[in-house]
């Protein structure tokens, strides 16, 4: 399929679940009709009604009945922040699970590896009600196996366990964390390893936002560098750009240093002073659309990430379909993001 | 800002007697001070506060409050000024050392060029007034132990910035006959007699006054109007309108005026939280991205929380002054006024016993800053009070 029919698909699904959440949701069926005259028969992406992501701070979006409700996700927020609640029932929650599936593997391949969390095991203590960050490590835990945490939960080296996992025979191995902790938790904190303490290749996915780092004036091929420099093993560094409120539906980056869409999402750039669509190249708002949500309107958020849509095709890594940068956050917007949730003791 | 020796001294000083002369000779030099600053231009608040201050302002005052009665200080006076309005804190400390108060000042955080101006004028006039000891202005952030000592050491707290710095000093104790003045969040509205706008009203010079009480704080002081009454018959509201809207736009246009990036994304949340719960729909075509009109459609009081800043306005029809009860609950602070209406609407806030409208301004004057705030006498509130 060339991107433009992936497109059309998406937009076909999106388009019926305007509809859905028309129907279910109450606050959605509000803000349509008063903010999106014509919104049910919106003929381009473009056209489709979006909420503001703080909605989902402030008011509980479902379009499914209270006993539907089968996990509550939660935005990660320091203490006195209002965080996002989303409210998944099965289906949506079993959608989010293939879609990331499929956009893992065709990142990484179908084959399971053995996981190295650059993480604390204590994201995963309360099951119940997961941050975004224990969200995020159980997410991408579900297509590798054998997970070990490179972190204690004073967020100290587990020197051995990282030893352990690296001459471990196996072939391929992943390595997951969150950008800002990966720097400021691990590869601050490590010597680094030389390429005879390692078995095989490894793969690095990180996310989260590269706002902390950006603040350091750390870049990608800063952070690219670091990797590999004490971790030699690793071949592969992507990024990917998600969050909590489109859960499965991630943008995976590639080896060009870009974000990509795929079949389970789509993306726009607006101007931030008047939300119209930003020419290709410029840079904007982001608005993030998911096929995935049904159980809660959140098909269609107007985030305040900053970003660039490059193109739609044409990416120097080869890929189809639209791809795009996220260089940070709207000034005055509300701190929100994995990079954020850790703040480590002056 | 931090001056930790400042706060000693003043923490140790005695009050003193309202209006003290020494007081207002060094609030008039202050005048002096700010009038040659060569950004008293750029920063009309500056002028204007500057202005306020000058001795046969606080003259004229003075023998209002002195004329039957003797007023003394109560001691100690810590403030916690606002975000919202740079030059606020200012206000509310000369009303304090006018009421005879050594006087702390917590300012913002947030950095406005002028209060910086108006700090440094201000501490070359005390110091030159030999009264060091009145008044510290400072800085520092919500962690700090300040809060604790200046609140356990005060006679008088007062405290700006809305519900929750409300919220968060109620959490820090004060002295059980320490005065509290709180200042919570509000809302304010404008009201136009549609007949008499068009009848009697030049659109540009009305439009300039609407537009000094709001575009000057992004619409975020207590007292800029973000909702608008159009009192009249249908025909002539919509008459009004057509006039009224575009004549505020025209302003906007300006150089001086800019709009701040993310205005769209700022405008949609707003926009988007109210039209969840509440009967909103734009009233046509932008007519500038820091004009956006809502026409609402239901009572304004329970959507006023989630209303916006920097050019976002609801507006309802209303045919007489009855409906106001009907609109508007105890959050309202200022009703602004374009027409002949103050009597009725005192009449009609007593008929109807509404909670809501403390100040009734003219429009162009709602910011404009009175001892009588939010009907409270300030000067009052912070002295003792001897009937002669």
């Amino acid at each position: 399929m060339t991107r433009s029919q992936t497109s059309r698909a998406a937009f076909t699904v999106l388009r019926e679940l305007v509809a859905l959440h028309t129907q279910n949701s109450v606050h959605f069926r509000n803000v349509t009709a008063r903010l999106f005259p014509g919104a049910l028969d919106a003929a381009s992406l473009e056209e489709l009604p979006y909420l503001p992501s703080e909605m989902f701070k402030t008011n509980a979006l479902k379009s499914i009945e209270d006993g539907d409700v089968f996990k509550i996700l939660k935005s990660s927020g320091t203490t006195g922040q209002a965080r996002s609640h989303i409210y998944l029932d099965r289906e949506t929650a079993r959608s989010q699970t293939k879609a990331l599936s499929s956009i893992f593997a065709a990142a990484f391949g179908p084959k399971r590896m053995p996981m190295l969390s650059l993480d604390n095991p204590g994201q995963l203590q309360n099951r119940a009600s997961f941050s975004a960050r224990g969200a995020g490590i159980l997410g991408f835990s579900m297509f590798a196996h054998k997970r070990v945490f490179a972190l204690n939960d004073d967020m100290s080296v587990n020197i051995e366990a990282v030893k352990a996992f690296l001459s471990a025979d196996a072939p391929r191995k992943f390595i997951f964390g969150f950008t800002a902790i990966i720097w400021q938790e691990f590869l601050q904190k490590i010597d680094g390893f030389s390429p005879a303490a390692c078995v095989g290749e490894a793969h690095l996915l990180h996310g989260g936002g590269w706002k902390k780092l950006a603040a350091q004036n750390i870049s990608a091929q800063a952070f690219r560098e670091a990797v590999t420099a004490k971790l030699p093993c690793v071949k592969t560094v992507r990024d990917y750009y998600g969050m909590v409120e489109q859960t499965g539906s991630i943008y995976m980056g590639c080896d060009a240093g870009f974000l990509h869409t795929n079949a389970h999402n789509d993306i726009l750039c607006r101007d931030p002073d008047t939300l119209e669509i930003a020419p290709p190249g410029t840079s904007g708002v982001m608005q993030v659309l998911s096929v995935l949500p049904t159980s809660y309107p959140g098909f269609s958020i107007l985030t305040e990430d900053l970003g660039t849509v490059h193109g739609d095709g044409g990416c120097p890594c080869g890929q189809p379909g639209k791809y795009f940068s996220i260089h940070g956050r709207l000034e005055q917007a509300e701190i929100r993001g994995c990079s954020d949730t850790y703040e480590a003791a002056a | 800002m931090m001056d930790h020796s400042a706060i000693d001294a003043v923490l140790d000083a005695a009050p003193f007697p309202a209006f003290d002369d020494r007081i207002i000779a060094m609030f008039d030099a202050l005048h002096q001070k700010i009038m040659v600053h060569p950004k008293a231009r750029a920063f009309p608040d500056l002028a204007a506060f500057g202005f306020f201050v000058r001795a046969r302002h606080l003259e004229t005052i003075k023998q209002g409050y002195l004329a039957d009665r003797t007023l003394l200080g109560r001691g100690l006076a810590f403030h916690i000024g606002p975000a919202n309005v740079p030059l606020n804190f200012a206000y509310s400390l000369a009303a304090s050392l006018l009421a005879g108060n050594p006087t702390i000042v917590r300012v913002s955080s947030k950095d406005f060029e002028q209060a910086g101006i108006l700090v440094t004028l201000l501490n070359e006039a005390l110091a030159q007034a030999d009264l060091p000891d009145v008044a510290a202005v400072i800085q520092y952030d919500h962690t700090s132990d300040y809060n604790q000592i200046l609140s356990k050491a005060c006679d008088i707290r007062v405290v700006w910035g809305g519900d929750e710095t409300i919220a968060f000093f109620k959490g820090i104790p004060t002295q059980p006959q320490a005065t509290e003045i709180q200042f919570a969040n509000r809302y304010s509205a404008l009201l136009i007699d549609a007949a008499f706008y068009l009848e009697d009203c030049d659109p540009a010079e009305t439009a300039q006054r609407v537009y000094n009480d709001i575009y000057p704080f992004e619409q975020q002081a207590c007292t800029s109007p973000k909702l608008v009454f159009w009192l009249g018959n249908a025909d002539a509201c919509s008459a009004a309108k057509a006039r009224f809207w575009p004549a505020l736009a025209s302003l906007l246009t300006s150089p001086s005026y800019e709009t701040k990036p993310g205005l769209g994304v700022r405008h949609f949340k707003s926009m988007a939280q109210m039209a969840a719960h509440h009967d909103v729909a734009e009233a046509g075509a932008h007519l500038h991205p820091n004009l956006k009109v809502l026409n609402l459609g239901e009572a304004a009081a329970p959507v006023m929380p989630w209303s916006g800043s920097e050019g976002l306005f609801l507006q309802t029809d209303i045919e007489d002054l009855s409906a106001l009860g009907r609109h508007l609950d105890h959050r309202c602070q200022t009703l602004s006024v374009i027409g002949d209406v103050k009597d009725d609407i005192l009449r009609t806030m007593a008929a109807q016993g509404m909670k809501g409208i403390d100040r009734i301004a003219p429009v162009g004057s709602s910011s404009n800053f009175s001892f009588i705030w939010e009907g409270k006498d300030l000067i009052h509130a912070m002295s003792r009070s001897f009937p002669r």
